[in-house]
């Protein structure tokens, strides 16, 4: 047995009984050791050391919050960027909630998404339309000279008097007048 | 949302050291209930019972902590790092004495209400006991003091003071042995055997 567990087992025999306690073979072991008053001494000692570490008050620390307050002096925050640091440390179950609501969410954007960007062909009734349509009857005879003229029953009625004025002729008519010329020219011209 | 709060008083602490360094200040919290009255009760036996001087060093051991919790490694054991940051800050201070030619002052103990019921003579020896044990404790050597107080006061075992003092457990055993030695000698006057050794 080496000097460091003697040291151990003699602690130990020290704190727990006194010397008469011991079995004979212990006595042997520990007056190898110490003397017997020197054992009873320090037992005393060690004993008494004990009871007075227990018993002596020792002043109160001073509060969390002073500590956080110098920490604060010292590193004042740049950002409240700590919970983002926090979510690292959350328990499993927070995690999962969270994972799910966020794929939750996503998945719903993307659901919804998908429903407006498509065609959507919905039939529409309209009732009211923003373009008159107005008949004009058109007479169509050959001049002396074999060429089309034509009139309109407006321009009939004024014919030989005056001639018609563009300001005069239905509004719209000008151009359907002007592709039935057309049309007249290149049927005489077939003929 | 109680469930997902986690439970700091059913963490270890060296899972709490992991949260800390993590960024979550109530596991720092949680630490600082668990350790501060110790750590106050450490510096103020070590440091001659100067209440406001333990009170500054428990300050500064956790803001150190709170400062540098990435200096801890989470496979070792929270307390011994702990008192391993205490003691060196003891040794610091100890030195800065040594260059004052400054020693461990005498404690200014509060006067305490008188008991009724105890017996006066008893109290005095008590008193007179408590102050012995303190200057005694004052002229042990800071190696031989440290030991006794992790091993008497904060009740650790021998394999961690030897960590905490970085070295062999044979040498802790030794001091302490001198330690305890060197006491029962100053307060053999109020051992009641008074055996003459």
């Amino acid at each position: 047995m080496n000097s460091e567990s003697i040291q151990w087992d003699l602690e130990f025999f020290l704190k727990s009984r006194s010397f008469q306690e011991l079995s004979p073979e212990q006595q042997s072991w520990v007056l190898q050791q110490i003397s017997q008053p020197e054992y009873e001494s320090q037992r005393w000692t060690l004993l008494a050391s004990a009871d007075y570490f227990r018993a002596d008050s020792v002043p109160p620390p001073p509060p969390l919050e002073r500590v956080l307050q110098r920490y604060e002096r010292r590193h004042p925050r740049q950002g409240n960027l700590s919970w983002l640091a926090q979510i690292s440390t959350w328990r499993v179950p927070a995690w999962q909630l969270t994972m799910a609501l966020i794929c939750g969410w996503l998945f719903g954007q993307w659901n919804i998404g998908q429903h407006h960007s498509g065609l959507s062909l919905v039939p529409q009734i309209v009732y009211q339309t923003d373009t008159i349509v107005r008949e004009i009857p058109v007479y169509i005879g050959l001049t002396s000279k074999g060429k089309a003229s034509y009139q309109s029953a407006s321009e009939e009625k004024a014919a030989g008097q005056t001639h018609s004025s563009p300001s005069t002729r239905p509004r719209g008519t000008t151009n359907s007048i002007a592709r039935d010329r057309d049309l007249l020219d290149l049927t005489v011209g077939m003929q | 949302m109680g469930f997902f709060k986690k439970r700091y008083h059913e963490q270890s602490d060296e899972d709490l050291m992991r949260f800390l360094q993590g960024g979550d200040r109530a596991a720092f919290g949680e630490l600082y209930q668990r350790y501060a009255q110790r750590m106050q009760g450490y510096f103020y036996r070590m440091l001659g019972q100067d209440a406001e001087l333990a009170s500054d060093h428990t300050q500064d051991l956790f803001l150190h902590i709170l400062e540098r919790p990435h200096l801890f490694d989470t496979q070792r054991k929270f307390s011994t790092w702990l008192y391993s940051i205490a003691s060196n800050r003891c040794k610091n201070v100890y030195r800065s004495w040594s260059r004052q030619k400054k020693v461990l002052p005498l404690p200014e103990k509060e006067q305490q209400p008188e008991t009724t019921d105890a017996d006066p003579v008893d109290h005095l020896d008590r008193r007179l006991f408590e102050t012995a044990l303190t200057v005694a404790l004052r002229d042990l050597p800071d190696a031989q003091r440290e030991c006794f107080v992790l091993r008497y006061q904060e009740e650790l075992g021998i394999r961690e003071i030897s960590e905490i003092v970085d070295c062999p457990e044979g040498t802790v055993k030794s001091r302490l042995h001198y330690a305890l030695r060197q006491l029962s000698r100053h307060l053999r006057p109020f051992n009641p055997k008074k055996i003459e050794s």
